[in-house]
């Protein structure tokens, strides 16, 4: 198991490096010149030419790689065009905002989707199979920002319930409306994702065997069929989560949630390469240690699966 | 595929009587796995009992509430199944699993924990103690059909439905179930009902058998009688095509030509005789009746293996086809 690990912590690294490199290649191409921005509207064209000897952008593309990749294995994601302050600071203190989201989106997804999968699962062909996939498929259809701003209109400014946007220092109400829109696309997905899974699984065997033993219907599908449901979701779950703490640009920017995703969209406009770079990685170390706890959460919820 | 209702079990009828071990046996799609899960009400969805009854103890399982034969289930009638391997949940403990069927039907965790110990070691695994905690992927083949052995008979059943439990298995080890089968039958007085296709299987355990073909009973009787004086021609292909140790060499090995039929369809009067080769005229249209043809033993044949004796020389028949002793072809008129 140990060997295993450490492997997939190779990997990770691996996996690493390469979105580095990507980032940096794409931050390379984008036109403009940061020190224009630095150095604001008005300035010369020699305070601008000054500013970009300053951050070392007239040096050698593989000069500023090299610069690049060793200040990120120490940690040191470059400094900010626009706030004059060091990147991973930065995100770090937007961070707790997405990580509440992304925990609250996730949570809305299983507590919405499970049910409804469950129903459609043990109902099949039934009405309320029927009325469970027309639901799935209009949430994963929606479009987050049409959902989030439908639920803005409706229920922030019809029927003023809820805030309209912000995070209100973490008040609960604030929390709400975002997490609803951004984990309604996913419950669609898990429900169908449930249904076809538990479809698969009803019929094996052992569930017959669980019945045959006098079992009650209950406790066959939480006892018996939803832990081998498990390996499938839990995937998934993990996943969504390392996505979502990657920052999710959208809700975030429709809610005006200060998270990261917000700040990387900010930073997009602002030409603010080193803060874009720096979310991007911040983000894809996120997934991939997402991607790694999943499968080592595997070993615990499957006992024939063992490193 | 064309649609069709299928009828898998088509009128089939008999009794069960205390400690008695009854062998059901048939070919694959022969309607016996579904005759036993009638009997506890699980017919896998989209099958379904369209009509008939099921009396235990004065009872009709039949209509009983869902609660009703849930308490059934496990506790006075219990089934284990063909493939343990698929049949244990995998992901959760064995010794759970057989402690469920008890806690099931109002035992305490630890008395269940208890007896489920006990019941290991009586079905024959050692170390029972330390087994309980692996799950079934981590036991053999034969401990796993022991422990499903031992969550059937957990609470002392009256019957216990085998569903082919040793087609699983290799050779020894089904020897081994067998004779486990068979003391817990003496010992507990537990009725059995053993499904297989085998019927060596038959031969070793059951006092009592019943043929199957195409979802109706063709024979029953008691053991010794079928095997020695099988009435239905399907039966007596049957024992015909058992290979035998002692046989010459060069002599072929022997089956039932043709194959079981379409049951969204079935062949019209007697469902066997497209195979038969004892068939007569009355065979292709009229469909026959369980008769007694010897003390305590039924057939459903028109002919009878005793008139095809007499009078078409079965036992001297050497190519074996449909229609070799009577004669009758598909498509003669007679």
């Amino acid at each position: 198991m140990t060997r295993y690990i450490i492997r997939r912590l190779a990997w990770m690294v691996l996996v690493l490096f390469g979105v580095a490199v990507v980032t940096f290649i794409i931050a390379f191409l984008v036109p403009g010149d940061p020190a224009r921005l630095y150095a604001g509207s008005n300035a010369s064209p020699a305070s601008v030419a000054i500013i970009h000897h300053q951050l070392g952008l007239d040096r050698p593309v593989y000069v500023q790689f090299v610069d690049y990749m060793w200040r990120v294995l120490h940690l040191d994601f470059g400094y900010s065009y626009r706030y004059s302050a060091p990147v991973l600071p930065a995100i770090l203190q937007r961070f707790p905002a997405t990580a509440e989201l992304a925990v609250a989106g996730v949570f809305v997804e299983v507590i919405v989707g499970l049910p409804i999968g469950i129903l459609a699962a043990t109902r099949p062909g039934s009405i309320w199979d029927r009325i469970t996939m027309i639901f799935t498929f209009v949430t994963l259809a929606a479009p987050p920002f049409w959902l989030g701003l439908i639920f803005l209109y409706v229920f922030g400014a019809v029927i003023p319930i809820f805030p309209l946007g912000g995070y209100g220092n973490g008040a609960p109400q604030y929390l709400f409306l975002p997490a609803l829109t951004l984990g309604l696309g996913g419950a669609g997905y898990y429900a169908r994702l449930l249904r076809a899974v538990l479809l698969d699984i009803l019929p094996k065997d052992y569930i017959r065997t669980a019945n045959a033993k006098g079992v009650t219907p209950g406790t066959v599908m939480f006892r018996h069929a939803l832990p081998n449901a498990l390996t499938v979701l839990i995937t998934q779950l993990g996943m969504d989560l390392g996505y979502f703490l990657a920052g999710v640009v959208v809700i975030e920017t429709v809610f005006a949630w200060p998270g990261i995703g917000k700040q990387a969209v900010d930073a997009i406009f602002n030409l603010d390469i080193p803060l874009v770079m720096g979310t991007v990685l911040f983000g894809a170390l996120l997934i991939v240690a997402a991607n790694v706890a999943v499968d080592i959460a595997y070993t615990f919820i499957d006992p024939r699966v063992r490193y | 595929m064309p649609d069709g209702i299928i009828k898998a079990v088509d009128g089939v009828s008999f009794d069960l009587y205390p400690g008695e071990s009854l062998g059901i046996v048939g070919e694959s799609g022969s309607g016996k796995s579904v005759t036993a899960l009638s009997l506890l009400r699980l017919v896998p969805h989209p099958g379904r009992i369209v009509s008939g009854e099921v009396l235990f103890r004065n009872q009709d399982l039949l209509q009983m509430t869902d609660q009703e034969i849930r308490e059934i289930r496990g506790r006075d009638i219990a089934m284990i199944f063909q493939d343990p391997q698929s049949s244990l949940n995998p992901v959760l403990r064995t010794g759970f699993q057989v402690d469920e069927a008890m806690r099931a039907h109002g035992k305490s965790k630890a008395d269940a924990r208890a007896r489920t110990i006990e019941l290991l070691t009586k079905v024959r695994i050692p170390a029972a103690e330390s087994r309980v905690k692996d799950y079934p992927h981590q036991l053999s083949g034969g401990m796993r059909q022991r422990a499903m052995i031992a969550m059937g008979l957990a609470n002392a059943p009256s019957i216990l439905l085998a569903d082919e439990p040793t087609t699983a298995l290799d050779v020894t080890v089904q020897a081994q179930i067998l004779e486990l089968l068979a003391d817990l039958n003496r010992e507990l007085g537990t009725a059995i009902v053993m499904i297989t296709h085998n019927m060596g299987v038959v031969a070793g355990l059951c006092s009592r058998v019943m043929v199957m073909y195409a979802g109706q009973i063709v024979e029953e009787g008691p053991v010794e009688q079928i095997f020695e004086n099988p009435q239905h021609p399907y039966t007596w292909s049957l024992l015909k095509s058992i290979p035998r140790v002692d046989a010459l060499r060069h002599e072929r090995l022997r089956s039932i030509q043709g194959m079981a039929p379409d049951l969204a369809d079935p062949p019209a009067g007697c469902r066997f005789h497209p195979r038969c080769p004892f068939r007569i005229e009355e065979c292709f249209t009229k469909e026959p009746k369980l008769l007694d043809v010897a003390p305590n033993q039924r057939a459903a044949c028109w002919v009878t293996m005793d008139r095809a004796r007499r009078e078409m020389g079965a036992d001297t028949l050497i190519d074996i086809h449909p229609g070799a002793g009577s004669g009758v072809r598909p498509g003669e008129e007679i």
